[in-house]
C-alpha cells in the first residue's frame, strides 16, 4: 500500500531533491517492494505526459504599442475612491455608535429617568383639564405620558378606575401599558362625536395631586402581589407615597432626543450621500 | 537575447527593449495561462494584462529569475480571472497548438513520423484526457503542477512564481502528482506499450 508520504517521497525523488539519507533508503525500499516501484513509474510515465504536452502557440503578439506605453506611462488622475472609502466607513461607524448609544441610553435610563418627571409632574400646578386619555407607549413614553395625565386629571372627580389601577400596574411587566384615568365630568361637546374637548384650565394644588399619588399607592397589594411590577414605578412612586410635600420642584425640561435623532438622521443621510459618491468614484 | 541588458533598458523606459522580454518570454507566459486556465480566450486576456503589469512594475524588478517574476504575476491574473470568470463557454486548445505545423521538441515524444491515423487520434485523446485531469486540480496545484511538469521550472523558481515557501512547493506539487495518478490511470491503457516499458527500465 503506498501510503501519501510514499508519495511525497517518490515526488521528491522524481526531482532529485531527497537528502543523501532519504534517497539511500528510498532505493533499499523501492528494490524489494514492487508496489511503490509501481507507483514511482506511474509518476515518471505522468511527467513524462505532462513534458510532452505540445507549446500552445500564442493566438497574437501580446507587445505594447507606444500608445498603449503612453497611457501606462501618463501618471493617473487623483483618486478620491481611497478617501471616499474611508470617509463612508467612518460616517458609518459614527453611526453604529449613536444608534447604539441611543439604544443603551434608552435601554438604562428610561425608566429612572421617568422619577423626577413625574415628581415635577406632581407638584406642579399648571394643570391642564382633559376627560379621557389613554395612553399607549414605550417604556420611556409612559411615564413621560403617564405623569401629563395625572396631572391633566381634573382635580375634584379624579379617580383611578380599579381597571385602570390594575392594568396600571399588572400591565407594567410589558414594553407598553395603558393608564387610564376617568374624568365623569367631562363630555365630548355635541357634534365633536369622540374628540377630545377642549381644555379647560384647572389649577391643581398641592393637596390634591398628593391626594391623586397617595390613591394611586393605597394598592399595595397589587402592588406586592404583582410579580412583573416595573420597578421603575415603584421607585417613581415611593418618595412621593412617603412625603409627597418633600418632593423637589423640578422644571419639566423638554425631552432630549430629538437632538439625538437630528444626528442620527443627519449621519445617515451622509453614509448614504458618501456610499453613492464612492460607488460613483470607483466607476 | 542579453536579458540583464533588456530588462535594465526597459526598466529605464525604453518601450523596444521591454517587448523584446515580451516576445522572448510570450509563448512560455501564454502557455501557462492556457494550462491553468484551460481556455485559451481567458488566458490571452491574463497574458495581456500579465506584460501590462509586468510593464509598469518593471521597476519595483529587483533581480532573480526574470521568468518566475512574470510567471509569478500572470499566475496571479490567472486566478484574478478564476475568480472573475463565470460559465463561459471553453474554446478548445487543439486549435492554438502548433504540433501540426511539426513537432517541436516536447510533443517528439508522442509523434512519430510514420503516425498512422489512429496515433494521432491517440495522440489527441491522451492530450485531451491530460488537460481534463488538470483542470480537475485545485488552482495552486494546477499552477504548480504546470511549472514544474510543463514548463520545467525548479523549486525555487516555482515558490518565487507562487509567492509561497520552498516546503509548499514540495508539497502541492507532490499533492498534485498523486491526484493525477489516479485520473490518469485510464489513459495509460491508450500509451504505446513501450512509453510504459521504457520508463519501467529506467528504474
Amino acid at each position: 500500500m503506498t501510503t501519501p508520504r510514499d508519495l511525497d517521497l517518490l515526488s521528491t525523488h522524481l526531482d532529485h531533491a531527497l537528502s543523501p539519507n532519504d534517497q539511500a533508503a528510498l532505493e533499499a525500499r523501492l528494490a524489494r517492494e514492487p508496489e511503490l516501484r509501481a507507483a514511482l513509474v506511474d509518476l515518471r510515465v505522468n511527467r513524462r505526459l505532462l513534458r510532452a504536452l505540445p507549446a500552445i502557440k500564442p493566438p497574437r503578439n501580446f507587445t505594447l504599442t507606444p500608445a498603449q506605453a503612453e497611457a501606462l506611462r501618463r501618471p493617473r488622475g487623483f483618486s478620491l475612491f481611497p478617501a471616499l472609502r474611508l470617509a463612508t466607513a467612518f460616517a458609518a461607524l459614527a453611526l453604529a455608535f449613536v444608534l447604539f448609544t441611543d439604544w443603551r441610553t434608552g435601554t438604562l435610563t428610561g425608566g429612572a429617568a421617568s422619577a423626577p418627571e413625574i415628581q415635577s409632574a406632581a407638584q406642579s400646578n399648571d394643570a391642564a383639564s382633559g376627560g379621557s386619555a389613554e395612553i399607549a407607549a414605550s417604556p420611556t413614553s409612559i411615564d413621560l405620558f403617564a405623569s401629563s395625565a395625572i396631572t391633566e386629571a381634573p382635580p375634584a372627580d379624579v379617580a383611578l378606575t380599579p381597571s385602570a389601577k390594575a392594568g396600571a400596574l399588572e400591565d407594567t411587566a410589558t414594553p407598553s401599558a395603558e393608564f387610564s384615568i376617568a374624568a365623569p365630568a367631562m363630555s365630548p361637546p355635541p357634534g365633536v362625536g369622540g374628540s377630545l374637548p377642549e381644555p379647560t384650565p384647572a389649577p391643581m394644588t398641592q393637596d390634591e395631586t398628593t391626594r391623586i399619588m397617595v390613591a394611586l399607592t393605597e394598592t399595595p397589594a397589587v402592588m406586592t402581589d404583582t410579580t412583573h411590577t416595573d420597578s421603575a414605578t415603584q421607585v417613581a412612586l415611593a418618595p412621593l407615597a412617603e412625603n409627597p410635600a418633600s418632593a423637589p420642584v423640578a422644571e419639566p425640561g423638554p425631552p432630549a432626543t430629538p437632538t439625538l435623532r437630528y444626528v442620527e438622521i443627519a449621519l445617515a443621510v451622509l453614509v448614504g450621500a458618501l456610499a453613492l459618491a464612492t460607488w460613483l468614484a470607483r466607476r | 537575447m542579453d536579458e540583464p541588458a533588456l530588462i535594465h533598458a526597459a526598466q529605464r523606459g525604453d518601450l523596444n527593449a521591454f517587448n523584446g522580454l515580451v516576445l522572448a518570454y510570450q509563448s512560455q507566459v501564454f502557455s501557462l495561462a492556457c494550462r491553468v486556465m484551460g481556455e485559451a480566450d481567458s488566458a490571452a486576456d491574463a497574458t495581456q494584462e500579465a506584460f501590462i503589469s509586468a510593464y509598469k512594475h518593471i521597476t519595483y524588478y529587483r533581480g532573480g529569475s526574470f521568468r518566475a517574476w512574470l510567471f509569478r504575476i500572470v499566475t496571479n491574473a490567472c486566478y484574478d480571472e478564476l475568480r472573475r470568470r463565470k460559465r463561459r463557454p471553453a474554446v478548445s486548445l487543439d486549435e492554438l497548438t502548433n504540433s501540426d505545423d511539426g513537432p517541436d521538441d516536447a510533443s517528439a515524444l508522442l509523434v512519430s513520423k510514420e503516425e498512422s491515423p489512429e496515433a494521432y487520434v491517440q495522440r489527441r485523446e491522451v492530450r485531451d484526457a491530460i488537460q481534463n485531469c488538470l483542470d480537475h486540480l485545485p488552482a495552486d496545484m494546477r499552477a504548480v503542477v504546470v511549472m514544474s511538469d510543463v514548463q520545467g521550472l525548479d523549486y525555487a523558481e516555482i515558490a518565487e512564481s507562487v509567492g509561497t515557501a520552498l516546503g509548499t512547493v514540495k508539497s502541492r506539487l507532490s499533492r498534485a502528482r498523486a491526484r493525477l495518478r489516479d485520473c490518469l490511470q485510464n489513459v495509460r491503457e491508450l500509451l504505446p506499450a513501450a512509453y510504459r516499458l521504457e520508463e519501467e527500465s529506467i528504474l
